[in-house]
């Protein structure tokens, strides 16, 4: 049997593509531009919350945060080791996102302005990625789908100390609700903008649904995260900033508005709030690390010499 | 998180697939799970050393307190074999110069290498052959990984608690620390 027939057999068996299998040129690339993505968007992602780790209200909110933020750069070794797998190295992958030739998730240009923001960003936004990745653990190619399931493993605790958070300020003082439901509105759509363009705008869906990378699409993936989030809205008794949001019982899903894509596609493109500010900020961390890199190797080396001396 | 970004114009489109531009060398990490018989893979990282290779493979995949053991090998030290590749059906020569293998096995796809032992062998291919041999079953191999013994640098026993231990206390990094309602769904 040839590489290409044993390819098509193991998709059509559903089971998992393995580092040495022959795979067509255009699902290794898609796969390399998706973990890449996903990985740049781990590490980009700790910015907004490292914002907030000075300021975090008690010492214990401080020390949750930073396990989560370092969450986010374990995720993204995973990513960047999963990517490693389809012949491409981190260095190149990292190159290429302070190129601006590869992407990260458009949420991360949005600033966190208050406190509440963690929380909305715990809630909302890990809300919005553990939707995506626990699809994604079926996806077909075996380094991804465990990246993700190790990554679920610890997604759980990011939403729920988002979601506590507001819980904490929803019974707070009227400011702490006020402040809660402003961090609703500011993340609420740019949350559901992460599932992507509609499934009939995407050029990227179909051949990725039939290699089975993506095995739910994006207009699907989105209900389900609106089905999911809108009794924790209620519960918390805040308003979810859609005049169109209601319950269907017809198709037992709730109808909500449309995404505002003029927003999503001047965000994409670079003309966020944040853009400019977070690509500084990484290029500027890597740049003022290579000494450290450098120093690493050097000492590296020496010890060697000096055990074989 | 997430990553439904979709391509515009300047954005790279497709990747030239360099893997040897690393200022740090790449290393595998085996992990034994706490209550684990055997080291599993855990992926990649990058380090100048194997000291650094642990340090590294700790807070990458070590976050929590799910192992008690952890081995780095660098990456060029394994010799793999897959199904696409053939493999000589026998052994090398008896009497020629051998030594101690380690062999991991993948056992079916979408599973994990396991560290299945060790095998006394003349070369990678000897090695690979013995461990097929040893270890396998005719139907169930996907793929075996070997490397020599000795490329296995393993995190010092005594050092265990420093290694493992700080994480232990840190219950807030369990999801089942939030006290969350069960009617607003699982989380």
């Amino acid at each position: 049997m040839d590489g290409e027939e044993r390819f098509r057999e193991i998709i059509a068996a559903d089971e998992k593509v393995e580092p040495g299998d022959w795979m067509p040129e255009g699902y290794r690339q898609t796969l390399i531009r998706q973990i890449a993505q996903h990985a740049h968007s781990e590490v980009i992602g700790m910015q907004p919350e490292g914002n907030w780790i000075t300021r975090a209200p008690t010492l214990k909110r401080k020390a949750i945060l930073m396990a989560k933020v370092q969450d986010e750069a374990g995720h993204g070794l995973y990513l960047y080791s999963a990517a490693e797998t389809l012949g491409v190295s981190r260095d190149e992958l990292v190159r290429l996102l302070h190129e601006g030739r590869q992407k990260y998730s458009s949420i991360f240009n949005y600033p966190t302005l208050t406190w509440a923001d963690i929380g909305a960003i715990g809630w909302l936004v890990d809300g919005a990625a553990i939707t995506n990745q626990v699809a994604l653990t079926r996806t077909s190619y075996g380094p991804y789908s465990r990246a993700m399931v190790r990554i679920c493993k610890e997604e759980s605790f990011h939403q729920r100390q988002g979601y506590e958070i507001m819980m904490v300020l929803a019974r707070g003082s009227e400011e702490q609700r006020a402040m809660a439901q402003d961090a609703l509105d500011r993340f609420w759509w740019p949350s559901l903008m992460m599932f992507g363009p509609h499934d009939s705008e995407s050029t990227h869906s179909d051949q990725s649904m039939e290699w089975k990378i993506k095995p739910v699409s994006n207009d699907d993936l989105r209900q389900q995260f609106v089905d999911a989030t809108v009794p924790q809205a209620e519960y918390l008794g805040l308003t979810i900033p859609d005049p169109d949001l209601r319950w269907n019982a017809e198709r037992g899903h709730y109808d909500f508005g449309e995404i505002d894509w003029d927003e999503f596609w001047r965000v994409v493109k670079g003309h966020g709030p944040m853009n400019r500010e977070r690509m500084a900020h990484k290029i500027e961390a890597w740049e003022r690390g290579a000494w450290v890199r450098e120093a690493a190797v050097a000492h590296a080396a020496k010890r060697t010499a000096a055990r074989s001396a | 998180m997430s990553y439904s970004v979709p391509k515009i114009a300047g954005e790279s489109d497709t990747i030239v697939g360099r893997t040897e531009d690393h200022l740090w060398a790449r290393w595998e990490v085996f992990v034994r799970p706490r209550g684990g018989v055997t080291h599993v893979y855990s992926e990649s990282v990058h380090a100048p050393d194997a000291e650094t290779a642990l340090l590294n493979a700790r807070d990458t995949y070590l976050r929590r307190v799910e192992g008690v053991s952890l081995w780095v090998i660098p990456s060029g030290a394994i010799s793999r074999w897959d199904e696409h590749q053939a493999l000589p059906e026998s052994r090398s020569e008896e009497g020629s110069a051998r030594r101690l293998w380690e062999a991991f096995i993948r056992h079916r796809r979408g599973a994990q290498f396991l560290h299945a032992g060790s095998i006394v062998a003349a070369d990678a291919v000897d090695a690979i052959v013995r461990a097929r041999d040893a270890f396998l079953t005719k139907t169930d191999g996907v793929a075996i990984w070997v490397a020599p013994s000795e490329a296995i640098v393993a995190a010092d026993p005594d050092e265990a608690e420093m290694l493992f231990e700080p994480f232990a206390d840190k219950g807030y990094r369990q999801a089942t620390y939030y006290d969350i309602p069960e009617e607003v769904g699982y989380m």
